[in-house]
C-alpha cells in the first residue's frame, strides 16, 4: 500500500503540505528520490549542528573532477520529509540511479572534445529533479507567473487531496510532451520503481513515495504493473561502476536561484525562505514589508512603520482586485513600490538585495557538523582557521594585514599557500600605491564549491604546507617560462615554504641560462629584485635568490649590447622600460657589487654604435642620474645625438630616451634646453612634422604640473633673451583672413 | 454640442453605462464602478457586449495599483515626465470612480490657501456674521462634503506652505474652520489624485510628511515604437473627430516616422542602437507627438490636399524639437545629416526639414 506524493523540489507550500499529509497518513517506510548514496548521511540530520542550506556532495574517489551537489534548504520539502522520517524513526530508502553510476555513464556520455580544459570540466550541480519544469508550464497556462504561486494557490487552499489531483496533471503533461524523456531519465525511473518494489515486497503497512512531480505517474501502483519487471532491469543491465565518496557541505542560499544556473531552481530563495518561516498565510505580507521597511532603514531611507501598515493594505487590495487569496511577491514589490519607496525603482532595488537572497553580499551560508568524516586536509584546514581566528562565510570581507605582526604574518602565510593550492577563498588584492611592503590586503569570500577544491587537494597531502609543497614541485616543469616560474617563487616564498624554495630558485637558475630572450631575462629583472626585497620582511633565507639574482644580472649585461642590435621600435620601448625598473631596483636595493656590473653594461650599451638611439639615450640619463657622467659630457653627447649628421628621426628618438619621465633635468639646466631648443628650431617642415609626434611623446611623460613649471621656465628665459627673429618674407592674404577671424570671434 | 471639449464622463457616457450595468462585483463606497470594472474601463475590454476602448495604453499593474490606492482610501501621486498622461489617466479615473471630473484645482505658483479650503462669501459676512452658509466651498470641500473624488493638477507648483494644508486634509479626513470652531468631515468615497511632474525646474518639492500621505505611481513613457505609434494614431483620430477635420487621417507610415524621430531623439540613441545622438532641451513626449501630428493634419487639412506629408509635419517636428534656439538647432542639423540623410526613403524628409532648420 503506498501513496505517492508529487513534490515541486525547493517549493515552500509543498514543503508545508508535505509535512502535514506525512503527519495525517503516518507512513512507516518513506522512499524518497535520492541517489543511494546519501543514504549513509543521514545520520547526521539528527546533529543539531547541520543547519541548512547544505548540500550532499557525492564525487569519484579516483577523479574529484566528477561531482555532484545535491541541495537542501530549509524549505525543501526532501529536507522535511528526512527530518520527520529520522525523528519518527521511519526508514528511509533513497530510490535515485546511485552516483556510483551515474557518475560513470556521466563520464562514458560527456566525450565532447570542446571541454578539454580542465578547469571547465568541474562541478555539474545536478538537481534531483526535471530540467523543462512541466508546473511553470501548467501555471502559465492557468495565468499565474509562475509555479510557486500557482502551486500556493491551488495546493494549500486544499490539503491533501491535491498530491492525487497533481499526479494526474502530470500524467497529462507527459502525455503531452512536456518534459525531457531522454535515456537518462527513463534509467532514473526504471531504478525507482525497482527500489520501490524492494521496498514494497519487505512488507510495510504504509509506504509513502516523495519524487519530483514529473515523475509521478511512472510510480504509482497502476504504473508498477503496466511497467514489467523485465523491461526495467533490461534497462538497467550492465550499468557502468565507480567508486564514489560523499559528505555533507555548507551551501549558500544564492546557489538556489534560477540565475546561477541551478536546474531546478527558484527564482527568489529569500522570498521561499521567508514563505517557509511565516507562523500564517496571514502574516505573510506584514513582516515581509516590515523587513523591507527595515532594510530601506539600513540603507538610511526612511520608512515609518505607518507605511508599513499602509502597503500592507494596498497589497491586499491589489491581491483581491486580481482574484488572489493572499498577496504574492509581485503585489508586495509593487505595494512597497508605491507606498514605501515613493515610486523610485532605485530604492526598491536596494532593499531587494538585501531580502531575495539573490546577492551574495547577503548571503546565508550552512553549518555542517564538526564530527563529520573529514580529509586530514580538510582538519588541517579547519585546525588552521580556528588558530589563526579566521571564520569561513559568504559574505565578502577585506582583510588588510600588517606583515611586521607574528599573527598577520601567519595569516599570510596561509592564504599563500592555500593560493598555490587554488583554492579560491582569499584573493589578494594588488596594490596600488606599493606604499612600504609590510602592507598586504585580501578579499575573502567562500563560494560553496570551493569544497569541492579542498577535497581535490587532500590527494596530494595531508596537511596544507605537505600539499602546498606537493603542488609546487609538479609546477617545476622544465617548459615552464621564466615569468611563471618567477610568480611561482613569489608566491613559495610569502607562503614560507623554504624548503621548496631551493628547488624552484634551481629551476629558475637553469631557466635563466637557456634563456635567449633578452626582453624576458631583463623582465624578470624587477620582480626578482622585488622578491629580495621581499624577503628582508619576512625574515627569510635569501641567499639564493643573491645568487640568482647575480646570475641573471650576468647573462643579462653580457647579452645587453648584441640584443639591442637589432630592436625595433616598439621592443625597444618595452627594454626602455625594463631598463628603468631594473636601474630603480638594484639602487634600491643597495649591493655595490651588483650595481658596478650595471653600471658598467650601461656604459658599453651607451658606447655601442649599434644601439637604438632610445636605448642609447636612456642610458645616458641613467648614467647621469646615477651621477656616472656629469652635466658637461651629458650635453656633449645630447649635442652629438642632436646634430645634423643623424635623422631626425633617431634624434627625436634619443631624446624621448633621454628625457622620460622626469623634467627636472630641463629646469635646472638651462643649457639642455637651449640645445633643445635651437634643435628643434633649426627643423625644416617636413623634418619637424615628422618628429613632432615622437618629441611630443617625450613631454607627454612629464606631468601637467611640471610641463606647466618648464612653460615658466622657458617664458622668463625667453623675456631675457636678445635674439628676436623676425621673418621678413610674410604673407599679406593670410594677415587679411586672420583679421577676418579675430573680427569673427570678437563678434564684430 | 458647441463646446471644444466636452467632459470625460459625457464623452464616454455609453461605455460608463455599459460597464455600470454589467457590474456585478462589490463597490466600494460611494463609487460608480467596482475597481475591476474601473480597471476595465481605463485598459480596455469588454462590457455586457459593448466593445469598451482602452484609454491608457501600458503596464496593467501601474494602473490597478493606482485603483487599488483610490479603493484603500489613500490619496494617489502620480508622477512622470510631461507628456506621459498623468492628467488623462487621473481624469479617466475620476470620471469612472465618481462620475465626475470637474473637481479640480489647478496648482500654480499663485495658487492660494482658499483655492484648497474655502472662501468667504464677504457680503453674507458683513451682513450676519460669520455662519457656516457664508462659507464659499473650494473643489476640495465639494469633494469632502459630497464624497467625490479630486484632482490637484501639477501639485508641486503650488507654494510649500498651502500644500502643507493637504497634510490634515488627507490624514484626517477632516477639515478645520476655525473661524467657525466647526471641522468639517470627509463623507465615504472622498479621496485625492495628484499629479506633479519631476522634470520643471522651479518646483516645490513636497515635504516629507506631505509624501507620506500619497501612494506613488510613476508613469512612464511608452516602452516599446509600437505602443507609442498605436497612441499617437488612435489620439489624432480623437482629436480630428473633435476639431472636425476631414476625413482622411495622417497615414500610418507618416505617424510611425513622427514618433521614430521623437523616440530617437528623447533617447539619445538611434533605433538600432548604433548611433549615439545629441539630445534637445524639448521633452518630445507622446502628447508632443500627437498634437504635432495632428497639426500636420490640419496644415494638411486646410492648406494641402488633404494627405499629411512630409512637408506639412516637419514644421511641426521641427518646432516641437527646437526649444532652445541657438543648441537645438545644432541638434536638429546633427540628425538631419547623421541619421535622416542616411535612411532609405526618408529623402523627403530630409528636404522638407532642411528648409525649416
Amino acid at each position: 500500500m503506498h501513496a505517492v506524493y508529487g513534490i515541486r523540489h525547493h517549493g515552500p507550500g509543498s514543503a508545508r503540505s508535505l509535512a502535514t499529509a506525512l503527519a495525517a497518513a503516518s507512513p512507516d517506510a518513506l522512499v524518497i528520490e535520492a541517489p543511494e548514496e546519501l543514504a549513509e548521511l543521514l545520520p547526521w540530520l539528527d546533529d543539531p549542528a547541520l543547519q541548512p542550506p547544505v548540500a550532499a556532495l557525492i564525487w569519484a574517489t579516483e577523479d574529484s573532477k566528477k561531482a555532484s551537489f545535491y541541495p537542501f534548504a530549509q524549505f525543501s520539502p526532501e529536507w522535511v520529509a528526512l527530518r520527520w522520517a529520522r525523528a519518527h524513526g521511519v526508514k528511509v530508502y533513497c530510490m535515485d540511479l546511485p552516483m556510483r553510476h551515474s557518475l560513470a555513464l556521466r563520464a562514458q556520455v560527456r566525450v565532447e572534445p570542446l571541454v578539454a580544459d580542465p578547469a571547465d570540466a568541474t562541478v555539474d550541480p545536478q538537481p534531483p529533479g526535471d530540467f523543462d519544469d512541466p508546473i511553470n508550464a501548467l501555471a502559465q497556462a492557468a495565468g499565474y507567473a509562475d509555479g510557486e504561486s500557482w502551486w500556493e494557490h491551488v495546493v494549500e487552499a486544499r490539503g491533501h487531496a491535491a498530491f492525487e489531483a497533481i499526479t494526474e496533471a502530470m500524467a497529462v503533461a507527459r502525455a503531452a510532451g512536456l518534459g525531457r524523456l531522454d535515456d537518462e531519465t527513463l534509467r532514473r525511473e526504471a531504478w525507482m520503481r525497482q527500489t520501490l518494489r524492494a521496498a514494497l515486497k519487505f512488507g510495510h503497512a504504509q509506504v509513502a513515495v516523495i519524487c519530483g512531480a514529473f515523475h509521478a505517474p511512472v510510480l504509482t501502483a497502476d504504473a508498477l504493473k503496466t511497467h514489467a519487471i523485465k523491461d526495467d532491469a533490461a534497462r538497467l543491465k550492465g550499468l557502468a561502476k565507480t567508486k564514489v565518496d560523499a559528505t555533507w557541505v555548507p551551501w549558500s542560499h544564492t546557489k538556489f536561484a534560477i540565475a546561477s544556473g541551478y536546474g531546478a531552481g527558484v527564482e527568489a530563495p529569500g522570498w521561499y525562505a521567508h514563505l517557509f518561516e511565516a507562523a500564517s498565510p496571514d502574516d505573510v505580507a506584514a513582516s515581509w514589508l516590515s523587513k523591507m521597511a527595515q532594510a530601506l532603514r539600513a540603507e538610511d531611507i526612511d520608512a515609518p512603520v505607518a507605511s508599513v501598515i499602509e502597503s500592507v493594505r494596498l497589497a491586499q487590495a491589489l491581491a483581491t482586485m486580481r482574484w488572489r487569496p493572499a498577496p504574492d511577491l509581485r503585489e508586495l514589490r509593487e505595494a512597497s513600490l508605491a507606498v514605501l519607496c515613493h515610486g523610485e525603482i532605485l530604492k526598491l532595488k536596494l532593499a531587494e538585495t538585501r531580502l531575495l537572497g539573490l546577492s551574495p553580499r547577503y548571503d546565508v551560508l550552512g553549518q555542517v557538523p564538526e564530527t563529520l568524516p573529514q580529509s586530514p586536509l580538510q582538519s588541517d584546514f579547519s585546525a588552521q582557521n580556528r588558530s589563526l581566528r579566521l571564520k569561513v562565510e559568504a559574505l565578502e570581507r577585506v582583510l588588510a594585514l600588517d606583515l611586521r605582526q607574528d599573527a598577520d604574518r601567519a595569516k599570510s602565510q596561509h592564504f599563500w599557500r592555500l593560493h598555490l593550492l587554488g583554492l579560491a577563498w582569499a584573493t589578494p588584492v594588488a596594490e596600488s600605491r606599493g606604499k612600504g611592503s609590510f602592507r598586504e590586503t585580501w578579499t575573502l569570500c567562500w563560494a560553496p564549491e570551493a569544497a569541492l577544491c579542498l577535497i581535490d587537494a587532500g590527494r596530494y597531502g595531508g596537511t596544507i604546507a605537505l600539499a602546498a609543497r606537493a603542488r609546487v614541485e609538479t609546477k617545476l616543469e622544465p617548459s615552464a617560462a621564466l615569468a611563471q616560474l618567477l610568480a611561482l617563487a613569489d608566491n613559495v616564498l610569502k607562503a614560507a615554504l623554504n624548503d621548496v624554495l631551493t628547488n624552484v630558485l634551481a629551476a629558475l637558475d637553469a631557466r635563466a641560462a637557456v634563456a635567449s630572450d633578452i626582453t624576458e631575462l631583463m623582465a624578470a629583472m624587477p620582480p626578482l629584485i622585488a622578491l629580495l626585497r621581499y624577503g628582508d620582511v619576512r625574515g627569510t633565507d635569501l641567499s639564493g635568490l643573491q645568487a640568482l639574482l647575480h646570475g641573471v644580472l650576468t647573462r643579462s649585461c653580457v647579452a645587453l649590447p648584441s640584443a639591442c642590435a637589432q630592436l625595433n621600435a616598439d621592443a625597444a620601448l618595452a627594454l626602455v622600460q625594463s631598463l628603468d625598473g631594473t636601474h630603480d631596483g638594484l639602487r634600491m636595493l643597495a649591493d655595490a657589487a651588483l650595481l658596478e656590473e650595471w653600471l658598467a653594461a650601461l656604459v658599453t650599451l651607451g658606447g655601442a654604435a649599434s644601439t637604438p638611439p632610445l636605448i642609447a639615450g636612456r642610458t645616458t640619463r641613467l648614467l647621469l642620474d646615477a651621477s656616472q657622467i656629469n652635466h658637461t659630457a651629458a650635453s656633449q653627447r645630447l649635442s652629438q645625438a642632436l646634430s645634423r649628421a643623424s635623422a631626425p628621426v633617431d634624434a627625436a628618438a634619443w631624446l624621448e630616451g633621454f628625457l622620460r619621465g622626469s623634467v627636472h633635468l630641463l629646469l635646472g639646466h638651462a643649457e639642455l634646453r637651449n640645445l633643445i631648443g635651437s634643435w628643434l628650431s633649426g627643423m625644416n617642415d617636413v623634418d619637424f612634422q615628422s618628429t613632432l609626434p615622437l618629441v611630443r611623446r617625450a613631454f607627454s611623460t612629464f606631468a601637467a604640473a611640471e610641463r606647466r613649471l618648464l612653460l615658466q621656465d622657458i617664458l622668463q628665459a625667453g623675456s631675457h633673451s636678445t635674439s628676436v627673429n623676425i621673418n621678413d618674407e610674410y604673407d599679406p592674404g593670410g594677415l587679411a583672413r586672420v583679421r577676418a577671424g579675430l573680427r569673427g570671434w570678437l563678434g564684430q | 454640442m458647441t463646446t471644444l471639449r466636452q467632459p470625460v464622463e459625457i464623452q464616454f457616457q455609453e461605455e460608463l453605462e455599459a460597464l455600470r450595468a454589467s457590474d456585478t462585483l462589490p463597490r466600494p463606497p460611494r463609487w460608480q464602478l467596482s475597481p475591476q470594472a474601473v480597471a476595465t474601463y481605463l485598459l480596455g475590454g469588454d462590457a455586457g457586449g459593448k466593445t469598451i476602448t482602452a484609454k491608457y495604453v501600458g503596464s496593467r499593474r501601474l494602473i490597478e495599483t493606482a485603483i487599488a490606492t483610490l479603493a484603500t482610501d489613500r490619496a494617489l501621486l502620480l508622477l512622470g515626465v510631461p507628456g506621459t498622461a498623468k492628467s488623462w489617466v487621473s481624469e479617466h479615473l475620476a470620471a469612472a470612480i465618481s462620475g465626475d471630473s470637474s473637481l479640480i484645482v489647478q496648482g500654480t505658483a499663485g495658487t492660494p490657501e482658499e483655492a484648497l479650503r474655502y472662501s468667504w462669501n464677504y457680503a453674507l459676512l458683513l451682513a450676519k456674521g460669520p455662519s457656516e452658509a457664508a462659507i464659499v466651498a473650494s473643489p476640495m470641500l465639494r469633494g469632502m462634503r459630497d464624497g467625490k473624488l479630486v484632482r490637484i493638477e501639477e501639485l508641486t507648483r503650488i507654494p510649500a506652505d498651502v500644500q502643507d494644508t493637504l497634510i490634515t486634509i488627507l490624514s484626517e479626513k477632516l477639515l478645520p474652520v476655525p473661524e467657525l470652531d466647526i471641522a468639517i468631515r470627509a463623507e465615504k468615497g472622498f479621496t485625492v489624485i495628484a499629479t506633479a511632474n519631476n522634470r520643471d525646474k522651479g518646483v516645490n518639492e513636497l515635504s516629507s510628511a506631505l509624501k507620506r500621505r500619497f501612494n506613488t505611481v510613476v508613469l512612464p513613457s511608452p516602452a516599446t515604437l509600437e505602443e507609442e505609434v498605436g497612441i499617437v494614431q488612435m489620439r489624432v483620430a480623437q482629436l480630428g473627430h473633435a476639431l472636425e477635420l476631414p476625413e482622411l487621417p495622417p497615414a500610418l507610415d507618416e505617424i510611425r516616422r513622427v514618433v521614430t524621430i521623437f523616440r530617437e531623439l528623447r533617447e539619445g540613441v538611434t533605433l538600432d542602437g548604433k548611433t549615439k545622438l545629441k539630445q534637445s532641451s524639448g521633452t518630445l513626449s507622446t502628447a508632443e507627438a500627437i498634437s504635432v501630428v495632428s497639426h500636420g493634419w490640419a496644415m494638411a487639412a486646410h492648406f494641402g490636399d488633404g494627405t499629411a506629408r512630409a512637408a506639412d509635419l516637419a514644421p511641426g517636428v521641427a518646432g516641437a524639437i527646437v526649444k532652445d534656439p541657438v543648441q537645438d538647432a545644432q541638434v536638429l542639423k546633427e540628425y538631419l545629416e547623421t541619421v535622416i540623410k542616411e535612411r532609405e526613403g526618408w529623402k523627403d524628409w530630409y528636404r522638407a526639414a532642411r528648409e525649416r532648420v
